[in-house]
């Protein structure tokens, strides 16, 4: 365990960790189908889970569709849809 | 893919039969008389007919039912006669898996089956066989697990019940919701909701399943369809290391079982399966002086141990354990066993007394690079629904 240093958090300091990143997508009626990750391609095995984020309509709408796959190698990824971008990010839930 | 599903209900009851038939057809009721509050673990459909229920004390349960018979549960045979069962099913098929959720029940699958014995349903009839009449096994038959073991449910004992895959969706919708792999509660939950079958359950709608009661109640649903893809796996073949000890008089103390356990594992690291390798997990098995009681339990180490570490964790461990009795034999099972491995320490310098060295180290390597590149994590909005927000990474900086 890292002791508390006590030190006066600045923001220029901060790092962000789980950063969504941006991926390709190829989706049907916004269910994706294969996803390219470090440049390879992977098929949708299958779709496990799928839950929708809207949140802070008042300032900037956040509308994210969140889903669980199983992809053809075996790994589980979990990605999202931006429905405000329209883009498609990477990012662990 | 034709699967069959071997089932015995009430397995634990129907193993304590076999050392009393003459008790078969009374109402029994499965306990743990040894322990402080003893309850109603299990009871036969005799039983259940007496108003005696799971769960209930068993003082409450013999006012209830006045002539049901209490036995105590013998898990050490429970698990042997299993195995037995499990290898005399893998002559037939070599592909057996037993249900993890519940005792005494099996998937086989009888592909190529047909060609040896003519028929899936003689091939189901040799999978009876391989167990004792008296534990009422019944067999159900169907192109998926879920199906094949909905059919063996409403078997009768000693029968084979086969579900073709065009009458698989009519079975399944007529058979009731306790069928389903969800925990007890949400299956009371169902029946309350007034949904009693899986055809009712199969009419709600898929996303409302899955709003309502998650992902293990849309697979659950999906089931319930016939939509069963699910291969029998079975169990992987491990190499375990056996190890026996009569007590030379029976242990009333844990220093006394101590003293016998410290031997066999000394024993057991000795044998050439077990020199220069360590174990993941022990199984203790301990047979009761007097009639036929036992115990076991099974001790899963946080990483692979050798022998010193064996018997340190055996010695803890059985600090917590409830001796039911004097025991007259115990065994040792070693399995998971691997290389010698080499122990992860913690970072000597992350500890709340080694600060010192980090900060010094710190101070070195902003003097060389102008800042920090040590970070720690720290949480910012840990309930937030967007994981970015939850966590970042801060400079450590002393």
């Amino acid at each position: 365990m890292v002791p508390d240093p006590r030190a006066t958090a600045r923001p220029d300091h901060l790092r962000p960790l789980n950063a969504p990143l941006a991926i390709t997508v190829t989706a049907e009626r916004h269910r994706p189908l294969s996803i390219v990750v470090n440049r390879h391609s992977h098929q949708v095995e299958r779709i496990q889970d799928t839950w929708i984020i809207e949140d802070e309509w008042w300032r900037q709408p956040i509308a994210r569709q969140y889903f669980a796959l199983l992809l053809d190698d075996g790994t589980r990824r979990t990605i999202y849809h931006d429905r405000v971008a329209d883009a498609w990010f990477l990012q662990d839930y | 893919m034709p699967i069959a599903c071997l089932r015995i209900p009430y397995f634990e009851l129907r193993i304590a039969l076999l050392e009393s038939p003459h008790l078969d057809g009374h109402p029994l009721v499965l306990s743990n008389p040894q322990s402080g509050r003893a309850i109603v673990l299990d009871a036969t459909p005799e039983a259940l007919e007496g108003g005696i229920r799971p769960g209930m004390n068993l003082r409450e349960a013999s006012a209830l039912c006045p002539t049901a018979v209490v036995l105590a549960s013998d898990p050490v045979r429970e698990t042997t006669i299993g195995q037995q069962i499990q290898e005399r099913l893998e002559h037939l098929s070599p592909l057996v898996e037993p249900d993890e959720q519940e005792h005494g029940c099996w998937y086989i699958d009888l592909t190529g089956l047909e060609r040896y014995y003519g028929t899936y349903a003689e091939a189901a009839r040799r999978l009876i066989a391989c167990t004792d009449p008296i534990l009422r096994a019944r067999v159900g038959v169907a192109s998926g697990k879920f199906t094949a073991r909905v059919a063996a449910g409403v078997a009768r004992a000693g029968s084979i019940r086969t579900v073709s895959t065009e009458a698989a969706p009519g079975f399944l919708a007529e058979a009731p919701v306790k069928w389903l792999p969800l925990p007890a509660d949400v299956i009371r939950q169902l029946e309350r909701l007034g949904i009693p079958t899986l055809g009712a359950f199969t009419n709600l709608p898929a996303r409302k399943v899955a709003a309502r009661f998650g992902l293990a109640g849309r697979q659950a649903w999906e089931l319930a369809r016939g939509q069963d893809n699910r291969p029998v796996i079975p169990p992987p073949r491990t190499q375990s290391v056996v190890e026996e000890l009569v007590m030379p008089d029976p242990a009333v103390s844990r220093e006394m079982l101590m003293i016998g356990l410290r031997q066999m594992v000394t024993r057991a690291f000795g044998k050439a399966e077990l020199r220069g390798k360590h174990v993941r997990q022990v199984t203790l098995h301990a047979m009761l002086e007097g009639e036929r009681r036992s115990w076991e339990r099974t001790l899963t180490l946080k990483e692979p141990c050798g022998q010193d570490r064996v018997i340190d964790t055996l010695a803890l461990r059985l600090q917590a354990i409830e001796m039911a009795g004097p025991i007259e034999m115990v065994t040792l099972e070693f399995s998971g066993i691997t290389n010698e491995v080499a122990r992860q320490a913690a970072f000597s310098m992350m500890g709340p007394r080694a600060a010192a060295p980090l900060t010094a180290a710190v101070h070195q390597l902003k003097h060389r690079y102008g800042l920090s590149p040590i970070y720690h994590v720290m949480e910012v909005e840990p309930w937030s629904r967007i994981p970015e927000r939850r966590h970042a990474l801060i400079t450590y900086d002393p």
